[in-house]
Formats: C-alpha cells, sequence, structure tokens
C-alpha cells in the first residue's frame, strides 16, 4: 500500500519531465527514419529487424464475398493502397482466409520478395491465427504479419456509408502497413505444462468434466464450496424428457467422483488465490472449517480408524435447528448435518455461524472417531496446475423482488425449486405436493413462465432461462401422475421446446390434460381467510382477461450467476458479459474457451443450459482442457517487455507497476537496471506505456510502432 | 427510449466537415466490444480510427498528445471496466494517466472534451456505437482542433 | 350505468367481454367433442394454421381458432351460442393442414350438433332440413339450373330424387327416425310464432 502511494505521488513530477522530452524524442525519430533510407543494404533483409526503407508489405484485401465488398469499393482501396509508402504488393480477393486466398499470400510472398504481410479483412480475433500460419508457410516470421479490420469495424457498421468506408478502410490500411513495415521476428517461447487439471465448482458439468480429465489419465482437483458435490442437479426430483429419476442418474458419477484414484475432491473449499498462466497457475485453495474430520485427516494426525464415518450420532445430539438450505428452508437441520442421506463425500459439517460449541457431538462421535474439532480452522492449500475449468453454475433469481406474484408474501406461490423439494421423494413431505398454508393436497395449480425471465424492467433478466419451460412441462406432468384430477395450468409467453425429444414431451403433457394460456401472469392476489390465489392475466388467444382461482401457484423462476461467480472469475481473469454469465473467446466456434488462456467454461457459468447441453459443454471443456495437458507444452505469444539498458534509469517505477511481479531491478555493470523475468511477464505494456525514459520495449506493441500508426492516419503515412 | 443500438447518425456528405478521430482500444474488451457490433451491424460514424493495443495499459499519454500534435480532433482511449481488465489493473493505471493528459490540455488551452477515456467490455457492443457516436457528435461540435488551424496559419506565413 | 338510448344489447355484450370473468369452463364440454368428433381438439396449440387456411374467415368474423380454444378450455356455452360456429363451409382445408394432426372441421360438426340438442340452430340450417325432407335436397333443381343441364347434354333433372321422387319416402323414413323434421318444424314455429 506505502509503496502504491508513493510511485503515484512521484508520478506527476516525473511526468513534467517526460513532458518537455517528448516533442524531442518524437522529432528524433522522425529524422532518423529517412536517415536509415539510404544506408538500407538489401543484404540486411535477413536480419530480424527491418528499417522502414527496406519493408516491402503485401496488402491483400479481402471482399469477405460481399460483406465487405458489399459496402465499399475494393477498386479504390487498392489502388490507394499502391500509394502507401512501403507496399510493394497489392491484391484481392474474394475469401482471403480460403485455400485459394492464402495460396495468393504465399505466391506474393515469394515472387515479390515481401517482407511483411498485411491482410484487410475481418477482425484480428478471428483470423490473426488463420494469416499468421499462412505468413509462417510462406517462409517469413509469423509476427511479420499485420492485420486491418475492414468487416467488424468497418462494413458492417457503415453499411450505408460507401464513401466513408472506402476512406476509413484506406485509413487502416495505412494504419496497419505503417505498423507492418516497423514489425520484427519474434519467436513464441514453449513453456512446459503442468499435467494437472482443476475443475472449480462441482455440479453435474463439474463432476463430468473432472471424471472426463480423470479418465484420460490427469489429475484433476475438483473444487466445490458446498459441504457435497451434486450441485443443483441433486435437488431436483426429475429430469425432463425422459423423467430419470435425477438422483438415481446422479448418483453414480458422485460415487465415480468420490471413488476416482484421479480426482482430488475437495468439498466445502473455495479458490483464494490464483497465480501463474496457462501450463502453471498456482492456486491457492480455502479450506473452510469444516469441524470435521475425514479418516485420511485424522490418519493423519495419528487418529488410526478414527473420522468422520458419516453414522449421524452427532446430529442426533446437537440442540441447534436451523433450516436445511438443500430442502429450501422448507425441513430442519441441526448446526452438524449433512444436505442429504445420499451425500458424497459422507462427511458431516458444522456451521460455525449456528454452532455453540456446546461440545455434545465430540462426546457423541466418542474416543474412538474422534472425528470432531470443534477449534478447526481455514486451511489453506497451493497447488500447481497446468490448466483450469470454471463451472460455477446458477443461483434462482431472488423473485421476491417482483411484488406482483407475491413470493414471500403469499405462502401458498412457491418457486419451482421448492416444488422440486415438495414432489421429491426424498423431500420434506415425502413426495406429497401440499399447499404450505394448509397441508392440504392443491387441485388447479397455475405456472406461472417467464418469472423474472425475458424482462427488460431492470427488476428481471433479459435473457431466456431456457429450462424453466421443460420442466414446468415436466411439473404439469407429475401433478397430474401423482394426484389424479388435479389440472395444471401453465401461463406462458411461448413454449420453448427446443432439444431432442422436448417438442414430443410438449405433445405428450398437452394430451395428459395440461392446459396452457398464453398470456403473462400481471399478478396474483390472494384470499386471505381460504389462502386462495387469484392469478390475472389476459388470454392473448382469446383476447381476454383472465381471473382465474388457483390453490396454488409455481414460479418458473430465472436464474442467474451463483453468487461467488464474480470473485471467481475475478480471480481466474475471465471477461462476463452483461447479464453476469461468464464470456466465451466466442460464443459459436469456442464456447467452452475464454480469453485466459488455459482457463475454460463448463455448463451453466456460461449462459443458461439444461442438464444434456451441460454434460455437453462439460465434455467439451474437459477435452479443450486436456490438449495443453497431453501436448506437454504450450507456445506463450512473445509479446513480453524487454528492457533496453542504455537508456534505463533505474528509477524503478515500473517495477511497482506490473501487476504480475515480473520486473525486478538489478545490478549490471555498475548500474540499476530493471530487468524483465519474461515467464512471468504476460504483456500487458502498463510498464512500457508509463517508462519516463522510453526504456521498455514492448514487443510487437513498440512504441515507434504505435507512433508510426498514428502518423499514418493523422499524417497520411508519410513518416 | 429506443432499442439499445438504434441512434441517430450525424449527416455526412461533401461541404460537412468531417473530424479526425484517433481511437486506441486495449485488444480484450474495447477491441472485441467493437467487433461484437460489428456482428450486431451496429451503425455508428465512420470517423474513427482504430489502433489496436493490448491493454490500455499500454497507452502512454505520449500517445495521446502525438495524435493531437499530429492533428486529430478528438482521441478516444477505451479499455475494460474496473475490475475486468484482463491484466489485473491495467485499466486503473490507465485512467489515472489519463487523467493526467486531460489536466493538460486544459492547461495548454486545448479542450478537454476533444480526449476521453471510456470503458466499454467484449459485451457491449451497442454501447461501443453509442460512445463513438457521441464522440463524434461532441467532436463536431467543438469544430477543428486547433492545432490544425495554428499549422495552417504557420504555412500560410 | 350510463346508457345509451338505441343499442343497449350491443353495449353489454361489449362490456361484458371487458370485464374478468372467473372461469365458467366445463371439462365434460372438451371430453364430448372428442367422442363426437372422433378427433383430438385438446393438442391444440394455437398456431393457426386453421383459421388461415378458411375460406370464410376473410369474409366473415368466424375464426376457427377460437372455437378450438373455446374446447379446449371448455368454454361450452360460448362456443355454441356464437353464430359464427355456423359460418363453416366444411371445406376440411384446416383439417388438411393442421400440424397436429386434428380436424378441426369434424369438432366444428361436434359442436353443431351440441348446439342443435340445445336447439340452438339458425333458422336457415332448418329451412334447409325441410327442404330435404320435401325434396331430397337441401337446394333443390330450379328452372334455372335445368336449363343449364340441357345446354350440357344432361338430363333436366339429375338422377336423384328429383329424377326418382318415389325415393323421397326413404329419406323422410331416415329424418323421421331421428325426428330432425318435427324438431325442425318446431324450431320455426317457436321462433316465427
Amino acid at each position: 500500500m506505502m509503496a502504491e502511494k508513493k510511485s503515484t505521488k512521484k508520478a506527476p513530477s516525473k511526468k513534467e519531465d517526460t513532458k518537455k522530452a517528448a516533442p524531442m524524442k518524437l522529432e528524433v525519430k522522425k529524422q532518423a527514419a529517412p536517415a536509415a533510407k539510404p544506408k538500407a543494404a538489401p543484404a540486411a533483409a535477413a536480419g530480424s529487424t527491418t528499417k522502414p526503407g527496406e519493408a516491402r508489405i503485401g496488402v491483400f484485401i479481402c471482399h469477405c464475398g460481399t460483406n465487405i465488398a458489399g459496402s465499399m469499393d475494393i477498386e479504390a482501396v487498392q489502388e490507394a493502397s499502391k500509394k502507401i509508402p512501403n507496399v510493394a504488393f497489392v491484391d484481392n480477393y474474394k475469401y482471403m482466409c480460403s485455400m485459394p486466398g492464402q495460396t495468393v499470400i504465399h505466391k506474393a510472398v515469394k515472387d515479390q520478395k515481401l517482407t511483411g504481410v498485411v491482410v484487410a479483412a475481418c477482425t484480428p480475433r478471428l483470423h490473426e491465427p488463420t494469416f499468421r500460419t499462412a505468413t509462417k508457410d510462406a517462409g517469413l516470421n509469423p509476427f511479420r504479419f499485420e492485420m486491418a479490420n475492414i468487416r467488424d469495424q468497418n462494413s458492417w457498421v457503415h453499411m450505408h456509408d460507401r464513401v466513408g468506408s472506402t476512406d476509413k478502410a484506406i485509413d487502416a490500411i495505412k494504419i496497419a502497413v505503417a505498423k507492418a513495415a516497423l514489425l520484427e521476428d519474434l519467436h513464441p517461447k514453449s513453456v512446459p505444462v503442468e499435467p494437472t487439471a482443476m475443475v472449480v465448482g462441482a455440479g453435474v458439468g463439474g463432476m463430468q468434466a473432472a471424471l472426463d480429465l480423470a479418465a484420460a489419465g490427469i489429475k484433476t482437483y475438483l473444487i466445490e464450496k458446498d459441504m457435497s458435490i451434486g450441485g443443483r442437479m441433486s435437488q431436483l426430483d426429475k429430469t425432463f424428457p425422459t423423467l430419470d429419476c435425477s438422483q438415481c442418474i446422479l448418483t453414480p458419477k458422485m460415487v465415480d467422483v468420490g471413488r476416482s484414484p484421479n480426482i482430488e475432491l475437495m468439498t466445502w473449499s473455495e479458490v483464494h488465490e490464483v497465480e501463474g498462466y496457462i501450463g502453471n497457475f498456482d492456486v491457492t485453495i480455502r479450506k473452510k472449517a469444516r469441524g470435521v474430520m475425514t479418516p485420511a485427516e485424522a490418519e493423519a494426525k495419528g487418529i488410526s480408524g478414527g473420522g468422520c464415518n458419516g453414522c449421524g450420532d452427532c446430529e442426533n445430539v446437537c440442540p441447534v435447528i436451523k433450516p436445511n438450505e438443500f430442502e429450501v428452508g422448507m425441513k430442519p437441520r441441526k448446526a452438524i448435518y449433512v444436505n442429504h442421506p445420499q451425500v458424497v463425500p459422507l462427511i458431516y459439517t458444522i456451521d460455525f455461524d449456528s454452532c455453540v460449541k456446546c461440545g455434545l457431538c465430540v462426546t457423541a462421535c466418542g474416543p474412538e472417531k474422534r472425528a470432531i474439532d470443534l477449534e478447526m480452522k481455514d486451511e489453506f492449500v497451493k497447488v500447481k496446475v497446468g490448466t483450469v475449468i470454471l463451472a460455477t453454475g446458477y443461483d434462482i433469481f431472488p423473485i421476491e423482488n417482483k411484488t406482483e406474484w407475491g413470493y414471500k408474501q403469499y405462502e401458498n406461490v412457491i418457486t419451482s425449486l421448492e416444488f422440486e423439494r415438495l414432489i421429491c421423494a426424498s423431500g420434506p413431505t415425502g413426495g406429497h405436493l401440499v399447499r404450505p398454508s394448509d397441508g392440504k393436497t392443491p387441485m388447479r395449480v397455475g405456472f406461472v413462465l417467464c418469472a423474472g425471465s425475458r424482462d427488460n424492467t431492470g427488476n428481471g433478466k433479459p435473457y431466456c432461462s431456457r429450462f424453466c419451460c421443460m420442466y414446468s412441462l415436466k411439473h404439469a406432468h407429475q401433478i397430474i401422475e401423482k394426484i389424479p384430477g388435479c389440472v395444471p395450468y401453465l401461463f406462458y409467453m411461448d413454449i420453448r421446446s427446443f432439444g431432442k425429444m422436448y417438442e414430443e414431451f410438449y405433445y405428450r403433457i398437452q394430451d395428459e390434460g395440461a392446459k396452457f394460456i398464453r398470456g403473462r401472469v400481471a399478478n396474483i392476489l390472494e384470499d386471505p381467510k381460504t389462502k386462495n390465489l387469484t392469478i390475472y392475466t389476459d388470454d392473448t388467444l382469446l383476447n381476454r382477461p383472465i381471473a382465474m382461482d388457483v390453490d396454488l401457484v409455481v414460479l418458473a423462476a430465472a436464474i442467474q450467476p451463483a453468487a461467488d461467480t464474480n470473485r471467481t472469475r475475478k480471480l481466474f481473469g475471465v471477461s462476463c458479459s452483461m447479464d453476469g454469465w461468464l464470456l466465451e473467446a466466442h460464443p459459436k466456434l469456442n464456447p467452452c474457451g475464454t480469453t485466459t488462456a488455459g482457463v475454460f467454461l463448463a455448463g451453466v457459468c456460461q449462459g443458461p443450459k439444461d442438464i444434456p447441453d451441460t454434460v455437453a459443454s462439460a465434455e467439451g471443456a474437459a477435452s479443450a482442457a486436456s490438449i495443453p495437458i497431453h501436448m506437454g507444452e504450450v507456445e506463450l505469444e512473445p509479446y513480453f517487455a524487454m528492457c533496453i539498458e542504455e537508456k534505463c534509469a533505474g528509477c524503478g517505477m515500473c517495477v511497482n507497476l506490473c501487476p504480475y511481479s515480473a520486473l525486478a531491478l538489478i545490478e549490471k555493470d555498475g548500474r540499476t537496471v530493471m530487468q524483465v523475468t519474461e515467464a512471468k511477464c504476460k504483456g500487458c505494456g502498463t510498464c512500457g506505456g508509463f517508462c519516463p525514459g522510453g526504456a521498455i520495449k514492448m514487443n510487437h506493441f513498440t512504441t515507434p510502432q504505435i507512433v508510426a500508426q498514428i502518423d499514418a492516419f493523422l499524417l497520411g503515412g508519410e513518416q | 427510449m429506443s432499442a439499445p443500438g438504434n441512434f441517430e447518425i450525424p449527416e455526412r456528405g461533401p461541404g460537412i466537415w468531417q473530424p479526425k478521430i484517433q481511437g486506441i482500444v486495449c485488444n480484450w474488451c474495447s477491441y472485441a466490444g467493437a467487433d461484437l457490433a460489428g456482428g450486431g451491424r451496429i451503425q455508428y460514424p465512420p470517423d474513427i480510427r482504430i489502433v489496436r493495443v493490448m491493454c490500455t495499459g499500454r497507452i502512454d499519454s505520449l500517445f495521446v498528445l502525438k495524435a493531437f500534435a499530429d492533428g486529430a480532433d478528438g482521441v478516444l482511449v477505451s479499455g475494460c471496466h474496473f475490475g475486468d481488465c484482463h491484466y489485473l489493473e491495467g485499466n486503473y493505471k490507465a485512467a489515472k494517466r489519463m487523467f493526467m493528459v486531460k489536466r493538460l490540455m486544459k492547461s495548454i488551452g486545448l479542450d478537454d472534451r476533444r480526449f476521453r477515456m471510456t470503458f466499454v467490455s467484449a459485451s457491449e457492443g451497442a454501447k461501443w456505437g453509442a460512445v463513438v457516436t457521441d464522440v463524434v457528435n461532441t467532436v463536431r461540435e467543438l469544430g477543428p482542433s486547433p492545432i490544425t488551424e495554428i499549422r495552417k496559419e504557420l504555412e500560410n506565413k | 350505468m350510463a346508457r345509451t338510448k338505441g343499442y343497449p344489447e350491443a353495449l353489454d355484450k361489449k362490456l361484458r367481454d371487458q370485464r374478468y370473468y372467473r372461469e365458467d369452463s366445463n371439462p365434460e364440454f372438451l371430453k364430448k367433442l372428442k367422442t363426437i368428433s372422433r378427433t383430438i381438439p385438446h393438442m391444440c396449440y394455437q398456431c393457426g394454421t386453421c383459421t388461415g387456411s378458411c375460406p370464410s374467415a376473410p369474409r366473415s368474423t368466424y375464426r376457427i381458432r377460437n372455437f378450438m380454444r373455446r374446447a379446449v378450455l371448455g368454454l361450452e356455452n360460448e362456443a355454441l351460442t356464437d353464430p359464427d360456429l355456423w359460418l363453416c363451409t366444411t371445406c376440411y382445408s384446416c383439417t388438411d393442414r393442421c400440424p397436429r394432426d386434428i380436424a378441426p372441421t369434424d369438432v366444428i360438426m361436434a359442436m353443431r350438433n351440441l348446439a342443435a340438442q340445445r336447439d340452438i340452430v339458425p333458422v336457415n340450417f332448418l329451412k334447409t332440413v325441410q327442404a330435404i325432407y320435401s325434396s331430397g335436397h337441401g337446394v333443390p333443381n330450379n328452372d334455372v339450373n335445368r336449363a343449364a343441364r340441357e345446354k350440357l347434354g344432361l338430363t333436366r333433372d339429375p338422377p336423384t330424387t328429383h329424377m326418382y321422387p318415389e325415393y323421397v319416402k326413404g329419406i323422410q323414413k331416415i329424418l323421421d327416425h331421428y325426428g330432425l323434421k318435427a324438431r325442425a318444424d318446431r324450431i320455426i314455429k317457436e321462433r316465427e310464432g
């Protein structure tokens, strides 16, 4: 903290000096460039740096079908490009990224002896790797390639301004050529990959990912913040559309996770800190104090044959009673408890927030097992992993915020998750659906779909939560099956039954007698005496307002990212989209990857998904996360910082700026200079943007390159 | 209120002055957001030219000043939201520098509305369009950069 | 309530339509329709293909989708008292095109049956019954048709009860068996005084 303050205080005074020096610095460079021209010898072309005078840049303009060619004058762009300094060759092609398009680049590089390649096409975020490979195949260093974005940031956003987009494209090419002329050969460094992986979150997605990684022979740490694994799926009763019992299909997976020798399961744990980069993440895990030792932990403490065996004696004597979160508060639990009888691992946990430390459980546990330690403290464990999969899942949107539906005001308005627990044979009522107000069996049940989803009021979620339609259909089936004569009324806007066998399921439920009323529920009122509810809506198909009396209302509440998602994603440097779901590298072509290399997404944390999609995405993420591990090493982009030692004054300002502690001051030849630990440097350039002496060279984003880009636009390409 | 991404584009054409606006954006958030605006076909005025850097932390105050010295009518620096930086905290550091640039501009008599730092995430395509439109409108109101004017005068002498 | 002179009934109807109503659904109605129509009206998902296909819909207020909706919800009174029920031409276009393979035409016919049981039938339909009873044809032959037939080289009367009036008796026997003629006569008498 002190150091931080110091550096900011110093900054302005130092900066003043820089300001004065600035024009001079730039002036010098400007003069240096033309001076270098006559000196340039063709023989030097093989060297790693190309001086501006000897650069021969090829510009390749892509039509992208009509995506680009439809909004601008390609001929004019080509003609203008020919006049840009250093441009030796210009060509255009319908699809530059196609095989013939890449052949054009190959041929031109060879025939025209190009030193740099500029492709004016889509965005480097899409096709930079493609063209880098093409550049490499043509015999140049892959980093001698620069892209001009004339599609995503030009033709697509100026579709009706042909003149404007043509001018902008010409400028974009000027800017790219200016940089390409100054590009240098770079050689990506390979780093070894730690052959272990980590999965954060042990719901069905996280478990599947961990099982797949383990099956591929990779040691996997599975981190779960709750006391047991299984996640949301373990709270469900049945699954659509097959009506498989959720627990029945999940338990084998949970047991496999518990048994797999390659999976190190860490429940009641959270990711605390993350350092490092792909292949070498150093993750600190906080093992929350559980108060109960596993047999292994007891063994380690010298209590042989001890540790929790899940007998439950402690629970019987515990005097504290709390609502059970797993049962959505509809069942009591003790301060020492397990979520439900089938938990994996079957180890009791003490809720230290409510424990009164009476010690009754310790006595009940007995002197042999000695599993309970009321003084247990949080532990921190450090592990090194090569890749990470985030599977942090979702929470239910607090639907009481939508006051018109009366959740938490009216007893007989419940959420679908509460419905799942009520209809579940292992739930608080043993599978009997009852009205919370009087315990009677409801005969008319209203289902409110899109409760909080597809809602742009700000008090709700703008997206479709994607599985509410289907589980509400399933709920309708369950009550028809379990309560003869009970009629489910589904109030819907659209029924989105998009998956395999989903539409058929919808057909089946409608055939069974569920009633569908197209109209979003406007409000619900309660009769204070009977606690019956009246649903007000518009039957949009009959074109008439409706007031319908029902016994029970089930709100198919929207979902939102799990509470800790934001904290976790920041630890791993993963972005999120506007609605809080984690951002994938590409929504279509890389839905499991993130912009942080080595971190992948599985399941709902990336966006609402049903179980099949979650499992599919988890398997995809596991496959993606195993690739670097099986390759054994990864190439890092060589964008790291370099110290130009003759310019470095050893002030050390940069050292504090670096978020990765990659910089340090060292003594060299009697001077203090900065040194970069390349393995730690991620190439953000924060040091380079600040260095008062211009002594830090950011590879591929050097100051001369960026200044040349600015000049190319504003001064028309002449240096 | 109209749906996001539907805003008016100022008129262009012969005889209407078009500002030169230099954009310097980070690769991970704002550049991706600008790409997303493309994917969403969100239309905004074509007066901006983008230079991509990996992080706004890379942006030396001198880059901004150099752009003004070269005759830019406006400069837009755009990065990730605070707390969302791909490199943890580059955008904080950039923001600090950019405040300094603004102060400096004021003290040399250059309207600091010509320079703006914004935060556009990779999922805010519509916001990117709105930001660019707003910057262009602001700069249009301010007119050509006084630096260009002075340079012209000097050349005429 | 202020009443506008001249159309109190129309206003009443309008207001009734806008008032929130406690649902008056009769589940038996849907069951009866299923039995009579031998199709699956409860599977309707209200896509609107039927109304779109209907030749009557663009020329009238007849909306078959509305009747299907009433069938699903069991809105018996509403369906049976709606005069639009009788605007179906039974062309079966909707049945051909229904994506859920329902036969909406048959549902309409079933509704007409149920309506008829309650004596809710327009007079023109009853007059058709009388015409069939007397001549064996809903639309008996007339001179214009006869001339047209002659022009086409056909017999003046078609080879039906027109040519063989002795068979009209047989038709009358069938109608009498179901009491259709007596019913039609009774209702017409009641309505026309």
